[in-house]
């Protein structure tokens, strides 16, 4: 599979999902579902269980609105050239320390609504989220979004709850350490800054419970078969030399130029 | 006599006695059979530099920055209007120079560049305006106090730990005001734009250049090893974009060689891959030593030849900031040079040298004094003496005294590497 085919899937599935959930949302309210909707949990829970299991985080780089949206933020980013930023090491020690407790939060609430759908389900109203939340987040990350991609998969409490379930998901990342030159572009170019992609050295597996599975990493890897992504062991889509040096011509602006006077 | 009349004598007998060096060396690269055409190219730009001893000039404004090491982008240089032309020399008289201004056991590189600009009679080292020394190993570190003496001297931090990421950003800063003093010298900003250009036209002459050794490097032999290192040499002195023009014509013509099956020869020969210490033009006596000896250099892995050149610039964010990130990745990170304290990528990458080379043995260069190689020999002959690859190790000074003894060991260790396969079950029937 090449670079462009590859992202041209990842776009199309976003775009996708997005028009299921506008239909269905429009759907919904043209007939609106009798009963109570407490039919939700049903096919919600195993869909649920299906995604974390086989996909993992693939989920966030594939099917995700919200990913979505911040690639498009992104792109608004580098259409205009706007400054970027550079999340460093240490931010992002506070960073995936602040993904924590936000799991955490996201767990214990769950676990709360679980409890109390089980056991009181007359209790069942709607949330009264706290309005200041998002009207101080919202903001907040979207300007963090137009300057660092997909800042919010870095914290994303969802997403670091697919991650929990890493070990067993279908989708790997898989590092050929012999043909690895370790350039770090790889680093360069992950937005949730997994360190180890670049670093390892011994391990053939280097997935991580962060990672989304963009293609970014195998995209800007300059060696032939260092980086590469499978499924269930099937390798579907890995670096190339030659679609490297392609992209890495036709990603630079100005016009092209050719070698020699 | 005068004093100026003295020096007079002293530069012309410099000179003459250089170019009797470099003359010997391009005669026997001349003598070597199976040049490509192209190659006269490639020589006109040594005989020019080291005979007519001035550097190519395409643009009489030119300024000119010498820079050493791999870790001070050429593309910086360029967009900063100016020539970068890498001064890592192999001139055995400057070398002599060198030797009275610098300790006994400094490495004759660095001897040789002492020299060279002490003298002040070497065209491509007068010429430049300032130099840029990348404080990589304690000689060159030094070297970067000792030519400020002579001229303007930039520093160039290069951190000590590549996953440090601490030490990349502090590389990124030194990198940028560099820069800003080149620009100072020319006038010319960098642009986003002309970053990016120039990037780009080092990318198009990657792809040349990693097509020259996929074509040298993978099965039959279509050029020679000391040819090759020679031509890998003159893009320390030429214009990239003309270089690269060149490089692709050359690349042609090897290519018409293939497909006319017209390879140098049909006979087995063994394939050495060369490591170590740089090979700096005229020093090329190692290099033709081995294929004199029978032997073909199939693999090379020093940083005035392939290897400096092989990686490509990996652009992951299209702004000025985001070239400097990328241009220091591809400088430091990928660089197999033994100043880094863990350096297990060089063997991985040798491994895959031998791999894909079918090498059959290795030669370890060391220049005498180059401790970071010489100690990493260790590691490397472990290694691959337990993949039953042979390893030896030649070291070598700036002088012709030494040609005769390595001859005998160049030439058994080849005679030893045809021995080992003679009648084995593999094919490889020298």
């Amino acid at each position: 599979m090449s670079h462009k085919l590859f992202q041209r899937i990842r776009w199309c599935c976003m775009a996708l999902t997005v028009a299921v959930i506008i239909c269905a949302n429009i759907m919904a309210l043209r007939n609106p579902p009798g009963g109570s909707g407490t039919s939700a949990p049903v096919f919600v829970i195993p869909a649920a269980i299906v995604f974390v299991v086989l996909t993992g985080r693939l989920v966030c780089g594939f099917l995700c609105p919200l990913g979505l949206f911040q690639d498009v933020l992104w792109k608004i980013n580098e259409i205009l050239h706007l400054s970027k930023f550079n999340r460093k090491e240490k931010f992002m020690k506070l960073v995936n320390l602040f993904a924590k407790i936000l799991l955490g939060f996201f767990l214990c609430g769950m676990t709360a609504n679980l409890l109390i759908f089980v056991f009181r389900p007359d209790m069942m109203q709607g949330g009264r989220f706290p309005v200041f939340v998002p009207v101080i987040a919202g903001p907040v990350m979207l300007f963090l979004n137009i300057i660092a991609r997909r800042f919010f998969c870095n914290v994303c409490p969802i997403g670091s709850f697919i991650g929990l379930f890493e070990k067993l998901n279908l989708f790997r990342l898989k590092k050929n350490v012999s043909s690895c030159s370790m350039c770090g572009a790889c680093y360069e170019a992950c937005s949730m800054r997994i360190k180890s992609i670049y670093t390892e050295t011994e391990k053939k597996d280097v997935t991580t419970s962060m990672c989304i599975f963009c293609g970014e990493c195998i995209k800007k890897c300059p060696e032939d078969g260092a980086l590469s992504m499978t499924v269930a062991g099937k390798e579907i889509y890995s670096s190339s030399r030659n679609d490297f040096e392609d992209s890495q011509v036709e990603n630079l602006p100005g016009k092209k130029e050719v070698a020699g006077k | 006599m005068s004093k100026a009349n003295e020096t007079g004598k002293f530069q012309e007998r410099y000179l003459d006695k250089s170019r009797r060096i470099v003359s010997k060396y391009l005669q026997e690269l001349e003598n070597l059979p199976g040049a490509p055409e192209e190659f006269e190219y490639f020589k006109g730009i040594l005989k020019e530099v080291f005979i007519e001893n001035k550097p190519v000039v395409y643009d009489e404004n030119e300024t000119f920055v010498g820079s050493f090491c791999v870790m001070m982008p050429q593309e910086l240089v360029y967009a900063a209007g100016a020539r970068p032309l890498r001064l890592c020399s192999g001139n055995y008289v400057g070398f002599h120079i060198g030797d009275y201004m610098t300790p006994r056991d400094v490495c004759p590189l660095v001897k040789s560049v002492v020299g060279n600009t002490a003298s002040g009679i070497n065209g491509i080292y007068d010429a430049c305006g300032m130099f840029v020394v990348p404080l990589t190993c304690d000689c060159k570190k030094k070297l970067a106090g000792k030519l400020s003496e002579f001229k303007d001297t930039v520093p160039l931090y290069v951190p000590f730990n590549k996953t440090d990421d601490e030490g990349m950003e502090t590389y990124i800063q030194e990198m940028k005001s560099v820069v800003e003093k080149i620009s100072k010298k020319t006038g010319v900003k960098v642009t986003r734009e002309s970053l990016a250009g120039q990037i780009r036209i080092m990318a198009e002459v990657q792809k040349e250049i990693r097509r020259f050794i996929q074509l040298k490097d993978s099965g039959e032999i279509l050029i020679r090893g000391s040819h090759a290192m020679a031509i890998m040499n003159t893009l320390a002195y030429d214009h990239i974009q003309h270089w690269g023009a060149h490089l692709k014509k050359l690349n042609d013509e090897l290519l018409k060689r293939k497909e006319e099956d017209a390879y140098l020869t049909k006979k087995k020969l063994p394939r050495i891959l060369l490591t170590g210490s740089p090979v700096a033009f005229p020093n090329l006596k190692i290099p033709l030593l081995i294929e004199e000896q029978g032997g073909i250099i199939a693999g090379d892995e020093t940083c005035l030849g392939d290897r400096g050149m092989l990686d490509p610039v990996s652009v992951c964010d299209n702004s000025l900031e985001g070239y400097y990130r990328a241009l220091a990745n591809r400088y430091v990170k990928p660089c197999s040079c033994p100043v880094f304290p863990d350096n297990q990528q060089r063997i991985r990458r040798l491994e895959k040298m031998v791999n894909e080379g079918h090498i059959d043995g290795i030669i370890y260069h060391v220049l005498r004094g180059c401790l970071v190689y010489d100690y990493e020999y260790l590691a490397v002959e472990k290694y691959f003496t337990e993949k039953g690859i042979p390893v030896i190790r030649v070291e070598s000074d700036y002088n012709e005294e030494d040609v005769e003894q390595l001859r005998i060991r160049i030439e058994a260790f080849i005679e030893m590497i045809k021995f080992r396969y003679k009648g084995t079950s593999e094919n490889r029937n020298f």
